[in-house]
């Protein structure tokens, strides 16, 4: 190395005064060790022409670049492997990226290997101003304030003061937009009912049409809703099929737990269940038709369909509410009534006592 | 052997290709199929007919090269832990359009680069992250490091 300063490896922990205030001694610097493309004269006219290489590839990407961006037809794909992308996009990115990671890895490779190797140290300053900046600033700030006059007249600063603050009050008072104060009332006629009642049909969703209890299997699962939903439109259908919809299943009887209290709340094994988690509010219907398991994907709680809906894994707190159902003279299956309990997931006032527990009857 | 299990027990039967041909579907038809798809389906198999994962080691396969009777037998008889789709509840029709949508979904290109399986682009997005984020903190690394020395 060719340099007449005093390098900071020249100095060692010795001949320095020892800081007293640090917590730690200085340990001082390792040693200076020369890199290979210093020492070796090969190393260095190879690091040398690694670098014009690199440097001198990028323009011939360019050129690339402006070739592919003329001769490749827009519609051409290719498939490398899993790759399955446009070829104009994989050419105009590959040749313009690979071009701009030359260049940088030649400027880095560059600093790094060829570029002055000196080590300098830059001890820290410390962070608060001069004892001076701050006398200046300070008498600044009294200047200021003499200025403006504040000192007398004292009413300025405090109807400033206010005019300001009231401004929170228009911000604060558009708060009530969003959305009604659930007071128990408000909330018994939203999140507390959906749309279900005595006698409304359970109709497949999507085509609507009625499910007949006979025609169903063992092993089925029907995603339905209830067949007022029609009667709804735009954002009010929304809100209602968020909270009506429901999948039904049949399941051997013999194989399942019907509790007493639930016994005609099903029909001969079809058995209807809210499809929102009782977790945050996910739609569920991957269901096993042989282990009657629920599985919702959002966290994988899962809920025995055989057993009333109770939790058997996951974060969900309580059981999925079932819907009780009958047939009517047509042989359709109808709703008794609406749910027992809210759907979807808790809330802060829900309350929970009604909820099935395993093992309740 | 297919006569003789089907005298053992009562069953659907071996559909006829009528109940599963696509021919004639109209473009109505095949987004009412994807209508149907996504609710009926979807969960288990994802939102490209690309398959999934169940509890306990068990999957729904994937339906990129099912051909449309298998599926027509599969909704009617739920093999394994899939669910039956009775006819009485989706009707022949209804399953043509499935059949019809998951064709016509796979059959149009998807020349976006890697195929991560239509997971989303929270799940897609991460891996990019991964990747993207991994790279910047080995070149980061690099850039700081001393580089070799002589000694
Ligand atoms: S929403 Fe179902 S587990 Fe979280």
């Amino acid at each position: 190395m060719s340099n007449n300063e005093m390098t900071p490896s020249d100095r060692t922990p010795e001949d320095r005064t020892p800081d007293q205030d640090q917590p730690v001694p200085d340990p001082g610097l390792e040693p200076y060790v020369e890199r290979f493309s210093d020492a070796d004269p090969d190393a260095g006219r190879r690091v040398y022409r690694q670098i014009v290489t690199m440097y001198g590839l990028a323009p011939i990407l360019a050129v690339a670049f402006v070739v592919c961006y003329f001769a490749i037809p827009r519609d051409a794909a290719v498939r490398i492997g899993p790759l399955h992308t446009s070829a104009m996009n994989l050419a105009l990115g590959g040749t313009a990226g690979l071009a701009i990671l030359l260049i940088g890895l030649a400027s880095i490779h560059w600093a790094k290997q060829i570029m002055e190797d000196r080590e300098v140290v830059e001890e820290r300053h410390p962070v608060a101003s001069s004892a001076q900046d701050r006398r200046e600033m300070g008498a600044a700030w009294r200047a200021g304030a003499a200025d403006s006059r504040l000192g007398r007249r004292k009413m300025v600063g405090l109807a400033l003061g206010s005019a300001l603050g009231a401004l929170a009050l228009p911000a604060l008072v558009t708060l009530a937009d969003l959305g009604p104060k659930p007071t128990s009332k408000v909330r018994a006629e939203t999140i507390e009912r959906t749309i279900w009642a005595e006698g409304v049909r359970l109709v497949n969703d999507v085509t609507f049409t009625p499910v007949k209890a006979a025609e169903m299997q063992i092993g089925e699962l029907v995603n339905a809703q209830p067949e007022n939903l029609k009667k709804y439109h735009g954002a009010e259908q929304q809100t209602e099929r968020a909270k009506a919809s429901i999948i039904i299943v049949r399941m051997d009887p013999a194989s399942i737990k019907i509790p007493d209290s639930r016994r005609d709340w099903q029909v001969g094994g079809i058995l209807s269940y809210s499809k929102i988690c009782t977790h945050v509010g996910c739609p569920i219907s991957l269901w096993e038709q042989q282990t009657h398991h629920l599985l919702c994907p959002c966290h994988q709680s899962t809920f025995d369909l055989g057993d009333s809906g109770v939790v058997v894994f996951g974060p969900a707190a309580r059981a999925l509410p079932q819907l009780p159902i009958t047939v009517d003279s047509e042989g359709y299956l109808v709703a008794r009534s609406d749910f027992t309990v809210p759907v979807g997931p808790s809330y802060f006032e829900r309350d929970s006592r009604h909820d099935f527990k395993k093992g309740d009857n | 052997m297919a006569a003789y299990v089907a005298s053992l027990s009562p069953g659907p039967r071996i559909p006829d290709a009528e109940q599963y041909s696509t021919a004639g579907l109209t473009a109505e038809q095949i987004a009412r199929g994807g209508e149907l798809f996504r609710t009926n389906c979807s969960a288990c198999h994802n939102i490209e007919g690309r398959g999934g994962a169940l509890p306990n080691g068990s999957y729904a396969p994937s339906l990129m090269n099912t051909s449309g009777k298998h599926i027509y037998e599969a909704m009617r008889t739920g093999p394994q832990q899939m669910p039956v789709f009775a006819s009485g509840t989706m009707t022949d029709q209804d399953v043509k359009a499935i059949i019809g949508y998951l064709n016509a979904t796979h059959a149009q290109p998807s020349d976006g680069g890697f195929a991560l399986g239509g997971i989303g682009p929270v799940s897609e997005g991460l891996w990019g992250w991964i990747i993207g984020v991994g790279a910047c903190v080995l070149a980061a690394i690099w850039l700081a490091r001393k580089g070799t020395r002589s000694r």
